[in-house]
This record gives C-alpha cells, structure tokens and sequence, in this order.
C-alpha cells in the first residue's frame, strides 16, 4: 500500500461524516455564532431550498443583512417559492427599508397564505409585517413628494428667473435717465 | 440746495460696503443654515452658491433699471430695509422650508437624493430674495454717487467695486472665525439685518421719507424680540447641548438604546448617522456599531503591555472608550487623537466622558488629521482612521496613496491601520478605492470585512506582517467577546483581500473619492 493509498483513504474518511449533516445542524451551529461552520454545512446540503434556507438564516444571524436578502432573492429567482424565504424575503426587505420589494414578497405569501395556509402558519408573519410595511411605504411616498416639490421649486423659481433676467436686460437698455440734469 | 450737493456718499459708500460684508455673510451662513438637514458637502456649497450668483446678477440688472428713476438714494435706502427684512426671517423660516424639501425620519441612503435637489430648492426659497435685493445696491450707490458729481463713471465704478469688495472680503473673514462660533447663526443673521437696516432707515430719512424710516424700525424692533425656533428634535430624542463650530452644526443628542442611556454626536443633517457614541460603560457597543472593530487588532497581536494607538478623527472619543475597555488584561491604553473640530472636543469632555487631562490620552482639537501626522511621529501599535467630512465624506487628503504611506511610516513593525469605511458591501467603490489605496501604499494586501448590522466596512492593513486570514484558526483570539465580533465576519462572501496593483487607486493628484461616494449612496438604493 502506497502513501498515496493512505492519503486518499485518510481524506475519505475526513471529509466524510458520520451522519449527513442537515439544516438544523447548520441552524445549530449559527446559533451558537460558529457561522462559518454553518455556512459551510449549509452549502453542502443536497436540497436547494434547504441550502438557501441555510445560508439565509446563517447571514441573516451575523448580521449580513444585504447578503441574506441577495440570497433569498437569488433562491426566489430559482424557482423556490418557499413561504419561509418570502417571509424572510420580506422582513429583509423591511429592515432595509425596501418597501417595493417587500410589498412584492407580501403579495406572494399572501397568496400562499390564501391558496395553501389557510391563514394557519404564515397569516400573523403576514399581519406583523404589514403595519411596518405601511410606515415605510408613507415614508417612500413622502421622500417622493419631497423630490417632485424639489424639482419643481427649483424650474419654477429658476425659470422666473431666468425670465426676470431678459427682461431686465432688454428694458436695460431702453432706459432714459429721469434724474436732475 | 441741488440733489447732488445733498448726496452723502460716506453713508452710501458705507451701505455699499454693509452690502457687499452681508452678501458674503449670508452666503457662509446659508451653508450652515442648510446644515442640520441638508449637511455642507460640496454639492450643497455649489448650489448656495449658484443660487446667491444668480441672485446677485439678477440684482445688478434690475438695479440698473431701477437707477434711471429720479431716486437712487431713496431706492437704495428702500433695498436695504427690504434686504434686512429677509435677511432677519431666514432663521424663522429654515426649519419649515428644510423640512418642506426634507422629510423628517429618512436614513441617510433614503435622503441621497433629496440631499441635492432639496438644498438648491431651499437656497432659492430662502436665499434667492436677500441676495437679489443686495445686488440692487451697487448700481443704484453708483448711479447716486455719479450724480453728485464726485468723479466720472470709470472712477465711481471702481471705487464701488473696491468698497463692496472690501466690504465682502471683511464680512467673510468675520462671519466664519467670528461671529458664527461666537454668535451663532441666528445673531448673525440678526446683525447683518440690523446693519442694513439701520443704513437703510438712515438714507431713507435723509431722503426724507420718515415714514418708511420709522416703519423700518419698528420692523427691526420687533424682529429682534422675537425668539426664532431651535431645530426640532426627532421624538425620543433629547438634545444635551448644540452648538455652531467652526465647521459644522453639532449637537449631542441622547436616546434609550438597549435599556441604557446613548448619547450621539450629530454633525450638520445628521440623519440616522452619528460621529460619536456614548454608553455608560466603557468597553464594546452594542452590535451594530462599527467602533468594536477597532479592538480585535490588540488582541490578534503578540500580548503587550500597553497599546500605543493614534486616533484620526477622534471625534468625542468613541474609539478611546472602546479599546479602553477592551484591551487584553494588563496592556494599557496609550493614545494620541487627533479631531478637526475642537468643539467636538469640548462637547466629548462635557458629555462623553472624553479625558481632559489624562497624560496618556491626548486629545489634539484644531488638528487636520493629515497635517497633524507631522507633529506625531509614533511609533504605533494601531492607527485608527475614522475622518469624515458631513455624513458620508472621506476627505481626499486622508485617502491617497502618499497618505497611506506617511501613516504607515508612523507604524510599529507588525502595526495595524484600521480604516472605517462607510458602504454598502465589499464591491462599494468607495471601500474598493479605499482598500486598494492602502495596499498600494502599503505594498501588502489588506483585508475588508463587512461590518455585521451596519453599512460600514473595516479595513484592516499592517505593517511588515502578515494579516490573519479569516477563513483560517487565525481569526479567534480566545476571547469570547472579541470571537463573537469576528466570527460573523467569516462567512465567505463577507470579508475580502485587496492586493497592489488594484485600478481605483487615489492619489493626491487623481483622486475621485467624492464621486464614488455619490455613486456609492446612489447604488446602496438599489437592491443587491
């Protein structure tokens, strides 16, 4: 038997475990802040929507919040309408103040909730977002009124100018001293 | 008795200098009116002054027309009471304006912007008709002076030209190293009205027009009894003290954060960003904050006993009061802090706990970060970079390559630079230019991390030894709160090298630091 013999044998036997390792190991882990031994569990699990469910749930605990979001976004976009990810999708979206994408996700599960749930499991993660959601999209309206009151101040006032300009310029010049001589 | 002989061009050469010291007064103060909602970038300094540009052509060409009448002198009196009418009511109608263009309650990506569009719309509403009426002045004193015969119109142009130049060259040394850090902005504006008006109310008596004279003064009576509102503060905030510096608005600020008093140093608009936090306890914040970045580099070190750590932009001291309480047992803190705004200084010693007179913490107020690095030769373990200009401004002079590189020189062998970066992931193009700066400078990679629960970035560079890698064991310490800091920071993805040779490297001769970082809080709008 050769050292090369021995080598792959002691690789094969290291890299395999015991027991296929599973999402909740991975949500295990994250929990107790091993994240990336989490992450790499949760990237080697066989079920796409586990694994994206993993890495989420794993991003989402360090506090890598645009990451998460970009990974749900990234399983969504594969097909896997999960309620969990467009829960999860959404409540993203809300701590990062999306309001479009999280009303999006809201319509989605609602959906789910509507066809499959019955209201069961996802309807109050429907109702809990729904109040936040409501308050960032008055926000989003306001911060859009804001731009267009903005933008039209700045052509009304510039345009007056502008105007106020010529003709001070034009009326400059046929000006007649009315003065003493 | 002729017009001409009764002209006093003392008073209308002192109305033209009062003229030309408010114009620039007002143009300073308008930037800092702006200030607490719209900050004082450079996109904020052009649009204060294209407004007051546009303004003043305008008047100049009005005034013109307007000095064909038959009275000059009593127009000009006239423009002065009308431009201290404005002048007065700009710090009564700031808030209501800002807030008409700036809603309350946006984060600083949400403003991104507003933060352009809404200060030009501002400057217009609030700045537009004071300058347009001090533009009026020069033509009509001119046109007053030439009619009194006092020279031909070459000469009377040019001495008003000198007067109003001198009398703007005096109003902007003045308003910025006087009277806004002594006064604040709301006297200042006061005193520019009053001195119009009181010019204004002069020559209108003199012109015999005592009714406008009298009622110009009972305008500016009653404008100096009436108290104009402070800023509003955001609900569940309490502000300890504001105050105008030399550079900016600040104001300290406390809230309830995790049930225990927080206190934040706000400069200019402030937003939901802060440049300085307080907590009762020294030692690691609360998640979210990027200043627990700053201690690892101690503990991923050979053990010391002190820790020698310079500090750009100290700010009220955050990063003191973190490794104060975070070093590793029996390695003592030894630091110098270098902060711009002395007045931050002062407010840091008032409310946060910042050491007056500790002969191992040394606070340098007044200091450029940049200039001050002559003065502080080191060496240290550990160089802080936390300098920003409003919210979102690295200065360009604090990221170039020949920055880098003076910082590095002040670095002990195997020393660290710790830079917070503000962006929204490893691919920001401000954090990309950053880390690839200081590689370059360095000749050595330097590593980014994404800080969990922020939108900022650390970058971590040393001197002459190699960084930890943190998808190896290097990346623990033994410590369990500093393993908690670093291991969300593991995770492929969230962490990344930068290597020499990067092609968004600054220099001071080619640095584009502020166009990324408009491009940078356009992006963070967009959805990764």
């Amino acid at each position: 038997m050769t050292a090369a013999w021995w080598f792959a044998t002691w690789m094969m036997l290291a890299t395999r475990s015991p027991q296929p390792q599973t999402l909740g190991d991975a949500i295990q882990d994250a929990n107790a802040g091993k994240f990336a031994m989490a992450w790499t569990i949760g990237s080697t699990l066989a079920s796409p929507l586990e694994r994206t469910q993993a890495r989420v749930y794993v991003l989402a605990h360090a506090g890598q919040l645009r990451a998460a979001l970009a990974e749900t976004n990234g399983g969504i976009a594969l097909g896997l309408h999960d309620p969990w990810l467009l829960e999860r999708s959404c409540a993203l979206a809300i701590s990062l103040r999306e309001p479009e994408l999280a009303q999006q996700r809201i319509r989605e599960l609602s959906r789910f909730v509507e066809r499959q749930d019955g209201g069961g499991t996802w309807g109050p993660a429907v109702a809990e977002h729904e109040p936040r959601l409501a308050e960032l999209v008055e926000r989003r309206r306001a911060l859009s009124g804001a731009s267009v009151r903005a933008r039209t101040c700045v052509a009304v006032l510039g345009g007056l100018l502008l105007s106020v300009l010529g003709m001070a310029s034009r009326l400059g010049g046929r000006g007649s001293r009315k003065g003493p001589p | 008795m002729t017009t001409a002989q009764r002209i006093p061009s003392g008073v209308v050469l002192a109305a033209l200098a009062a003229g030309g010291a408010c114009t620039m007064s007002i143009e300073l103060a308008a930037v800092r009116v702006l200030a607490p909602w719209f900050g004082t970038s450079q996109a904020v300094w052009t649009n204060v002054i294209g407004v007051i540009l546009v303004a003043l052509s305008t008047g100049y060409l009005i005034g013109a027309r307007l000095s064909s009448g038959p009275t000059p002198l009593r127009r000009l009196g006239i423009a002065l009471l009308g431009a201290a009418f404005f002048t007065a009511t700009v710090p009564f109608q700031a808030e209501r304006v800002a807030r008409w263009f700036l809603p309350h309650g946006l984060a600083l990506d949400e403003a991104a912007t507003l933060l352009h569009w809404g200060s030009l719309a501002a400057a217009l509403v609030m700045f537009l008709p004071p300058a347009l009426i001090l533009g009026l002045c020069p033509p009509l004193g001119a046109e007053a002076l030439q009619r009194a015969r006092l020279a031909s119109a070459g000469a009377i142009g040019g001495v008003v030209l000198a007067v109003s130049t001198l009398g703007s060259l005096v109003g902007t040394f003045a308003t910025t190293y006087w009277a806004i850090p002594t006064f604040g902005l709301r006297a200042t504006f006061a005193a520019c009205a009053a001195v119009l008006a009181i010019l204004g109310i002069g020559l209108c008596w003199i012109e015999q027009r005592r009714a406008i004279a009298i009622g110009g003064a009972i305008g500016m009576a009653l404008t100096c009894v009436v108290e104009s509102p402070a800023v509003s503060m955001p609900s569940g905030h309490r502000l300890l003290e504001a105050r105008e510096s030399r550079y900016q608005s600040v104001r300290v600020v406390e809230t309830e954060e995790l049930g225990a008093p927080t206190r934040k140093l706000q400069v200019n608009e402030g937003l939901d960003s802060f440049q300085s936090v307080w907590r009762p306890e020294p030692g690691l914040l609360p998640p979210g904050y990027y200043y627990n970045y700053f201690a690892p580099p101690a503990w991923l070190s050979p053990r010391a006993q002190r820790w020698r750590v310079l500090v750009l932009g100290l700010g009220a001291g955050t990063a003191w009061r973190v490794l104060d309480g975070a070093l590793p047992p029996g390695c003592r803190l030894e630091s110098d802090g270098v902060e711009i705004d002395g007045a931050i200084v002062q407010l840091g010693q008032r409310w946060m706990d910042l050491p007056g007179s500790r002969a191992e913490l040394r606070a340098w107020g007044d200091w450029d970060g940049r200039a001050a690095l002559v003065g502080l030769p080191g060496p240290y373990d550990q160089i802080v970079l936390d300098a920003y200009a409003n919210q979102t401004e690295i200065p360009a002079h604090m990221a170039s390559v020949e920055f880098f590189r003076e910082v590095a020189r002040r670095l002990a062998p195997g020393g660290w630079i710790s830079i917070n970066v503000g962006g929204f992931g490893l691919d920001d193009p401000v954090v990309r230019a950053v880390a690839e700066t200081a590689a370059e400078a360095l000749s050595a990679r330097v590593l980014a991390i994404s800080v969990p629960f922020s939108r900022n970035c650390m970058i971590y560079a040393r001197r002459g030894a190699e960084l930890p890698d943190p998808a190896e064991g290097a990346w623990t310490t033994g410590e369990a709160r500093i393993d908690a800091l670093l291991a969300p920071c593991a995770i492929p993805g969230t962490y990344g090298f930068f290597t020499p040779g990067g092609d968004a490297v600054l220099y001071d001769d080619r640095n584009d630091v502020e166009r990324r970082q408009r491009t940078s809080l356009a992006r963070g709008k967009t959805l990764p």
